[in-house]
């Protein structure tokens, strides 16, 4: 599939739930009242405002109803830790997990993911720039190249929302919010969807 | 279970027959069990080497669960030429990861045969399977209240022991040299015939774990970096929790102290007052692991400038170079140990540090968790160190000599510039041999900088054979041209091996160089 093709792309499937009693409470906990119908999970690294910021963003691109998903945060010591991680990864099958973390959590949270045998659908990197533009680079699996682009720091585009919404399927941002631009403060971010 | 066209085929094999081969497979593990759709398959691309993800694309993936699974796997795999690549936890990232070391290759995820087997507290062994993880194995440990230690490397929450002893990896204990205390092997050959070494291959011996060697020719070794076989269970040793454990840091200020360091430390080492590898890392090896922001100190690209090394070293408290190691024993042994560590700290010049919450903080507790088995990501916080979370270990060998250290690292220094890159490294005084080890960090999402960092990673290892440095280990990308650094005798020694032991071929060819 070349890139054209992916941002035409729709249809996201169909989630495969899971009774909330049988998951964990850390997992439980992150996924919404209306359950699978909205099992996009969210994850920024707590430590980092830039991944914060980005996450918000994702999250609410991905809102229904004008609503934004929450932003479930965790710091890079959480984000290194086997039985944290698994706590998050406990959810239903079919569960989308959208993560923005530094590079190093980032590894460590797709290797303990690949283990349990998640799918990778997209990642990214977003090279922030206290002065300048910020660059972005997002691949799509299996649809070839990366996309790379940049933007100004201060006046935030919407590429990479419109990226990971064209993974899931969608088209239109779910909710718009007058939400800052990422933070340019030189720092380097990775984001991932994984579909466990 | 998919059947969409598939652009990733093992070469040489035709889409059809690999569909048939993909239909006995499943029919062999479950359809649940053999993934080939590319969101699956994607956690085994290549994640570090810096060349293009297709190079090294699987065309599917088997998670068999038994050796009786990898048995049938094997005849279906010769009956159709099919190249498998082996893994067991597949994390082996600065080395490899999961990805296999040519395109289309199938591969063996073992990751299901994560069964501890045994472990005899009183002789102090175990036995695993490749899926075990060092981290469940600890769990394992803690849970049933054993007072013994194993030795890991940094990734060694989400690796493996068998994994890492059959690349050859190395840990922080005094066990520290995986394949020296590893005693006994189970390996399925191509033919899909079993083998056992040194004494497991004696019916109704009990000494598989505690004697290595057997009778006759001792075969471990050739199981090591290689394609032989497919490893499926590997006894090790296990060390029994000292009474007393002292880890410490001596931190050096100057670059130029390498030279006394190594030859201070060498004969405590030899004579094992010293029990475990000296690890005498770098300031920027200590740096990404202490939260030193490289942008603070070099906002630009290219490589960080030595004025602005030392400025990281004095604002963060870090040594030039920075000495870990520790003392195993009882505290009486320990203590009498203690007055020569102390001495030759005082007469080097190096400020002995004992409390990890001192200078190094982070990066210091990381290593003293290390040293006793512990395991942990600490080291991970290398990958933010450039941005872009690309890395590429470069790790020639040398005598344990100081004469060795300066022009290693002048050298390695040079071409790293060259290319615009850091110089993150540090010495490992493992006995009488001293590992010298780079981390290559580059930015993997821009494409200039992968085709640097490939190309410094190259003239690297020319550079050093040219001066009779040999690596000991390499990501898969260079498995080639690490292979013809070491002459054409042993790789044809090696290519008469694979002849006899899997002459179709079909087992990780190109592994470590090898193949027909």
């Amino acid at each position: 599939m070349d890139r054209r093709e992916f941002f035409r792309r729709t249809g996201g499937g169909m989630l495969l739930g899971a009774p909330l009693a049988s998951l964990p409470a850390t997992a439980a906990a992150l996924v919404s009242p209306a359950g699978a119908a909205a099992a996009v999970v969210v994850i920024g690294q707590a430590d980092r405002s830039g991944a914060v910021t980005l996450a918000q963003r994702l999250a609410a691109a991905l809102g229904h109803g004008g609503r934004p998903l929450p932003v479930h945060a965790r710091d890079a010591a959480a984000l290194r830790r086997p039985e944290q991680v698994d706590a998050l990864l406990a959810l239903p099958h079919g569960t989308r997990l959208l993560g923005v973390m530094d590079d190093a959590s980032a590894i460590v949270f797709l290797a303990m993911a690949s283990s349990r045998g998640a799918h990778l659908l997209a990642h990214g990197h977003h090279r922030l720039a206290s002065q300048g533009a910020t660059r972005h680079t997002c691949s799509a699996t299996g649809c070839g190249e990366a996309l790379a682009w940049h933007e100004p720091a201060s006046h935030p585009a919407t590429h990479v929302e419109r990226f990971y919404l064209a993974t899931l399927g969608e088209t239109a941002p779910g909710a718009r919010t007058s939400l800052p631009a990422v933070p340019g403060g030189d720092e380097a971010l990775a984001s991932f969807l994984i579909r466990l | 279970m998919t059947t969409t066209p598939r652009n990733v085929l093992p070469k040489g094999v035709s889409a059809n027959d690999f569909e048939q081969a993909l239909a006995q497979i499943r029919a062999i593990v479950g359809a649940e069990y053999v993934v080939a759709e590319d969101t699956a398959l994607a956690p085994y691309n290549k994640i570090m080497m810096a060349v293009p993800d297709e190079q090294h694309a699987p065309s599917a993936a088997v998670m068999p669960d038994s050796v009786e699974q990898i048995q049938a796997i094997m005849k279906v795999l010769n009956q159709h030429r099919i190249p498998v690549y082996p893994i067991s936890t597949g994390k082996n990232l600065g080395y490899g990861s999961a990805a296999p070391v040519e395109r289309g290759q199938l591969v063996m995820d073992l990751r299901r045969m994560n069964r501890i087997l045994d472990v005899d507290a009183e002789l102090c062994t175990a036995l695993v399977e490749p899926g075990v993880t060092y981290q469940q194995l600890y769990d394992y440990l803690q849970e049933k209240k054993l007072p013994l230690w194993f030795s890991c490397p940094a990734p060694s929450v989400i690796a493996g022991p068998l994994g890492n002893m059959v690349d050859r990896g190395v840990g922080y204990t005094p066990y520290g040299e995986h394949f020296l205390f590893s005693s006994g092997m189970e390996v399925v050959l191509a033919d899909g015939e079993v083998l056992r070494t040194g004494m497991g291959s004696m019916p109704g011996s009990n000494t598989w774990q505690v004697f290595k060697w057997g009778y006759g020719p001792t075969l471990d070794g050739i199981f090591t970096q290689s394609n032989y076989g497919i490893v499926t269970k590997m006894g090790m040793w296990l060390m029994p929790a000292p009474p007393d454990y002292r880890p410490f840091l001596i931190q050096y200020p100057e670059d130029t102290d390498i030279t006394k360091i190594v030859d201070a430390l060498r004969p405590l080492r030899i004579a094992m007052v010293i029990p475990n590898a000296v690890v005498i890392a770098h300031t920027l090896w200590e740096a990404p692991c202490t939260k030193v922001n490289r942008a603070d100190y070099h906002p630009g690209p290219g490589a960080i400038s030595d004025e602005a090394v030392q400025k990281i070293r004095k604002d963060h408290n870090l040594g030039a170079w920075n000495v870990y190691a520790a003392l195993y024993g009882t505290p009486e042994t320990n203590a009498a140990n203690w007055k020569i560590i102390e001495q030759v700290a005082a007469a080097t010049g190096g400020t002995l540090i004992t409390d990890s919450t001192e200078q190094g903080g982070r990066a210091t507790q990381y290593r003293f968790d290390l040293m006793k088995g512990k395991p942990n990501l600490g080291e991970f916080d290398l990958y933010n160190w450039r941005g872009g979370g690309g890395s590429m270990w470069f790790a020639p060998v040398s005598q344990a000599k100081g004469s060795e250290t300066l022009k290693q690292m002048q050298l390695a220094k040079g071409i790293l510039a060259k290319y615009g890159f850091d110089y993150v490294g540090e010495f490992i005084v493992g006995w009488r041999d001293m590992h010298h080890v780079i981390d290559l960090l580059y930015d993997r999402s821009d494409a200039e900088q992968m085709k640097k960092a490939h190309a410094c990673f190259d003239e690297l290892l020319q550079a050093f054979a040219r001066e009779g440095y040999g690596v000991y280990r390499a990501n898969t990308a260079f498995a080639e041209k690490v292979a013809a650094t070491y002459g054409p005798v042993k790789r044809d020694v090696e290519r008469r091996l694979k002849r006899a032991l899997d002459p179709n071929n079909i087992i990780a060819p190109g592994r470590c160089g090898i193949s027909i």
